[in-house]
């Protein structure tokens, strides 16, 4: 009994190990177990009492002392036991099942990884995907699937495995679709040399990048500790410790319009001539408050500048090509003439050749009529065709009416410098220099047009067609005749509207409106590198002409070089090149009102040199019209227990963040279709 | 009298927050650096799962002298908690957002929470088992009972050699061979209640006012049986109890660690 002690005495009890995988099927119905139990493949092992032995010639009872030991009647002759029962169906232990669940738990794992681990694709269960993608990267890569950033998700098993123990590269996939204005893997994408290379680490993009959180999930998140993981410079927040802001914070470049506010402010808008046009609300009247966002940006010339410097700018024509002095008349006046027609002064002296000739009688050759030899004696007396030559006297031997009669060139001018640009000329002021390219270009006028300078014009630029855009064949080809006549051109009409238009000696254009597009694309070729500095300085000239765009617009070179490319500034806009900073108006104009609040932080500065950073290319030599703004005025709100200050607030970590052009050319042209993800 | 705290609970306890310290800071260090903390969480947290299925290979290596079972399962339930709260440093909250990482995580706060059933039943029932005054082996419990159930009968079949009267022989048959065939009340058993007591007190001994003292002194005799039989009843049920919860806790491990090795090779293939 369950008292005894002894119960488990190897003698005495049947003792059922907990590891055994069977027990007796008797247990089913509650039924006493018997002594043998079942064997370790789950047969009954009861059927008999014992496995009878034989021992010489005589079967022996085996029947174990447990279970009552020999029995009376002993074994069968046959050997067997006597004492038989009815099999059991053995039950598997406790043991035995859990066993058997752990198994069926494993493949129940092992089926569904092989089902759907594999599945690439949405709304299934995608075993390989750790979450939903931002909506960003969801929208372009939906098409292409995981492949889109791993490499490996569709490779075969044994790249699988090649994989598991191989590096990965997530990032370089990533410059697949983003761009930046340095390498995609240094520190702010700055390029370092000499040291500073052999100091900065290599970046990850998932350094700070973690995808996969939800499709609006932060992936951009970066803490303040983490900027101080690399940044020597170490302080606890903006109000604790964060440098002060330099002393030309944050205008460190030059703006892109030479708009002087002291002067505006202090000067013309108090005069009484302007006092009417000066800015009722002050900055916002310029700078579009509705816009903001990093800068304000400035209204348009027409809402803005107009309403002074509107009429300055069709006064500024654009002068193509002014007819220079000649020394000698290097035009066919026949040829010219048949071309043209002859010219008012020509007109005149036929009228009274004929009168003289009906009063002659006529001298008739023997074959001519008399009216043929009437028109010969015109012709000859025009010098369209030459005299039948007669007996020479020896003074007139050498003689023509031209030598008789000295050239006076109907010009004063010199070559301008566009036109020697144009005609490849050396020297503008040197007749023998320009008068054949000049006499070349005249003719080409005449038999062709505006074709003429077209064809000069496309073998320096290949913009020509946008330069000369508006020039009338008509107007080229009757100045072109008037010059080779050796006359001033007489136009019919002033151009009130503006275009191309010419006046007596030269061919001009008058611009239309504030950017229009002829100026622009010739002060555009004046920047270029190939043009000469005669060539430069006078379109350029904010004095005279067309240049006058310079006056406002600045002339910068890259970087502060004299003598490298130079551009003008058309576009408004960011000029701080502060590439690491990044500030929002909006929540600020949002919180303080527009107007006035702008010079809570832009105090005008009326000390400063602003008009002489105008005066040269560099747009790094800059004397702002504002103070600096200083770290106190943002601390008087980002502070400790005030508003927020983390780095990222301000700073952004990458330079010149874009994306690759494929992006929107993908499969299909749409947008949203997933790009090629070739590797450059 | 409070408990005296075992000695190897404050060692593991302590080993266990002292290693989630230094885990916890390394992870923030490597944060803060730009690094990636979850290699590092996540291979200790493949290992620590590792570790706590040793318990249950111990179990399996009786034969070998690994230490003491009540050590290893100090030891198991400390990592256990361990593992949780590594867990939660790996993946940086409470639920991931990856359908199969959902299934992981579920199967891993399921295996965790049976655990957590299976230590409190490991603390419950053993001294309601050890109130019964007797000890058996779970595996012997129905050997025994039909042992009692045989041992009663003899008793019925004595008392109506004895006496001639069918009175016990009639009360077995019709009301104790019920309660004798197999457990009984086991409801009453697992949640402490005292049914069986009751229901032999009541129903069980009610042919006793009827007997003579012969019947009545084997009918008691009986009765003791009975008493006996109650006792193993609660061994049944609650060390059924105690070794079924395993049913729930190894499967949901053997998925966990599953779940766990193919998210290791995802992640070296994918992103390491």
């Amino acid at each position: 009994m369950i008292n005894d002690r002894d119960r488990f005495r190897q003698d005495k009890s049947p003792y059922e190990r907990p590891n055994f995988p069977f027990r007796c099927g008797r247990i089913r119905i509650w039924g006493k177990p018997c002594s043998a139990g079942p064997g370790l493949n789950g047969a009954c092992g009861g059927v008999s009492e014992c496995r009878p032995f034989k021992n010489g010639d005589r079967w022996e009872c085996r029947r174990t002392p447990s279970a009552g030991g020999a029995c009376e009647n002993g074994p069968s002759p046959d050997g067997s036991c006597c004492i038989q029962a009815p099999p059991c169906r053995p039950k598997r232990s406790l043991r035995g099942y859990r066993g058997r669940i752990g198994l069926l738990a494993f493949a129940f794992v092992v089926a569904i990884i092989a089902a759907f681990g594999f599945h690439d694709g949405a709304g299934a269960l995608d075993t390989s995907s750790p979450g939903d993608l931002s909506g960003a990267h969801a929208n372009f890569t939906q098409g292409v699937g995981c492949v889109a950033c791993h490499d490996t998700h569709d490779k075969s098993a044994s790249e699988w495995i090649q994989a598991a123990w191989t590096p990965g590269d997530l990032s370089e996939n990533c410059s697949t679709c983003h761009t930046f204005g340095g390498p995609a893997q240094t520190p702010h994408n700055k390029v370092f040399t000499g040291e500073a290379a052999l100091a900065a680490s290599k970046t990850e993009c998932v350094m700070c990048h973690t995808e996969h959180k939800g499709a609006a999930g932060e992936i951009v998140a970066m803490t303040d500790q983490q900027c101080h993981a690399c940044h020597e410079k170490k302080f606890k927040s903006f109000s604790n410790g964060h440098p002060a802001f330099s002393k030309d914070f944050p205008s460190r470049r030059r703006t892109a319009i030479a708009f002087n506010h002291t002067s505006h402010f202090d000067k013309h808008f108090q005069n009484k001539r302007f006092v009417e046009k000066a800015p009722a609300q002050r900055c916002v009247t310029c700078h579009n408050a509705a816009n903001a966002d990093r800068n304000v940006p400035v209204r348009s010339f027409e809402t803005t500048c107009a309403a002074c410097h509107e009429n300055q700018i069709a006064e500024r024509d654009l002068h193509l090509l002014t007819f220079p002095e000649l020394e000698e008349n290097p035009f066919d006046k026949a040829e010219i003439i048949a071309a043209c027609g002859p010219g008012e002064a020509d007109q005149e002296a036929a009228a009274a050749i004929v009168e003289k000739l009906a009063a002659k009688p006529i001298k008739a050759a023997a074959n001519e009529t008399k009216l043929e030899a009437r028109v010969r004696e015109m012709k000859e007396k025009l010098g369209l065709i030459e005299s039948p030559k007669k007996p020479e006297t020896t003074n007139q031997a050498n003689a023509t009416p031209q030598e008789d009669e000295e050239f006076e060139s109907v010009s004063t001018e010199t070559l301008p410098p566009l036109a020697m640009m144009l005609l490849d000329v050396e020297d503008g002021e040197d007749p023998e220099s320009y008068a054949e390219p000049v006499s070349e270009l005249v003719n080409a006028m005449i038999e062709s047009g505006d074709g003429a300078i077209l064809d000069l014009l496309s073998e320096r630029t290949d913009k020509a067609k946008q330069l000369l855009a508006g020039l009338s064949q008509e107007l080229v080809r009757s100045v072109g005749c008037a010059w080779a006549l050796n006359q001033e051109y007489e136009a019919l009409s002033e151009p009130v509207l503006g275009g191309w238009y010419a006046d007596e000696l030269s061919l001009k254009y008058k611009p239309l409106r504030h950017g229009d597009p002829v100026v622009l694309g010739w002060l555009n070729l004046a920047t270029s590198s190939d043009v000469s500095e005669d060539f430069r300085d006078q379109l350029l000239s904010s004095s005279e002409g067309a240049g006058a765009c310079a006056k406002c617009h600045s002339v910068s070179t890259e970087k502060g070089v004299s003598d490298g490319p130079r551009k003008i500034e058309w576009r408004l806009g960011a000029q701080s090149g502060q590439k690491h900073v990044r500030y929002r108006h909006k929540p600020h104009l949002n919180l303080l009102g527009p107007g006035a609040s702008c010079e809570t932080c832009h105090k005008i500065n009326p000390d400063a040199e602003f008009s002489a950073a105008f005066k040269q290319t560099d747009p790094l030599n800059y004397a702002s019209n504002f103070r600096s703004i200083e770290k106190q005025t943002c601390m008087n709100c980002h502070a400790e227990s005030k508003v927020k200050q983390e780095c990222t607030l301000c700073h952004e970590y990458h330079d010149e963040h874009g994306f690759r052009k494929k992006m929107l050319s993908g499969d299909g042209g749409s947008p949203h279709s997933a790009p090629k993800m070739t590797k450059k | 009298m409070a408990r005296k705290i075992p000695m190897s609970l404050v060692l593991f306890g302590v080993l266990a927050l002292a290693s989630f310290a230094a885990l916890f800071w390394q992870s923030r260090l490597i944060t803060v650096q730009l690094g990636d903390a979850s290699i590092l969480t996540g291979y200790t947290l493949f290992v620590t799962i590792l570790l706590l299925g040793m318990f249950n290979a111990r179990k399996k290596l009786s034969m070998i002298p690994l230490g003491r079972a009540r050590t290893w399962l100090i030891f198991h339930v400390v990592l256990g908690v361990f593992a949780l709260a590594l867990f939660w440093l790996h993946t940086g909250g409470i639920w991931p957002l990856g359908l199969y990482e959902q299934l992981l995580a579920g199967s891993f706060y399921l295996v965790s929470a049976s655990g957590v059933f299976g230590y409190l039943l490991q603390k419950a029932l053993p001294s309601r088992l050890t109130h019964t005054g007797i000890e058996i082996i779970y595996d012997r419990i129905p050997a025994e009972i039909a042992e009692i159930r045989e041992r009663a009968e003899t008793l019925v079949i004595e008392c109506t050699k004895e006496t001639g009267s069918e009175t016990v022989a009639q009360h077995y048959v019709g009301t104790l061979f019920w309660y004798f065939q197999k457990p009984r009340f086991l409801f009453a058993h697992l949640f402490g209640g005292d049914a069986a007591g009751f229901w032999l007190r009541g129903p069980g001994s009610a042919a006793r006012r009827y007997l003579n003292d012969v019947e009545k002194k084997l009918f008691d005799e009986i009765l003791d049986l009975a008493a006996l039989k109650a006792h193993v009843d609660r061994h049944y049920v609650c060390q059924g109890v105690m070794k079924k919860w395993l049913f729930l806790h190894i499967p949901l491990a053997v998925s966990v660690v599953t779940l766990a090795v193919w998210h290791l090779i995802l992640v070296n293939v994918y992103v390491l």
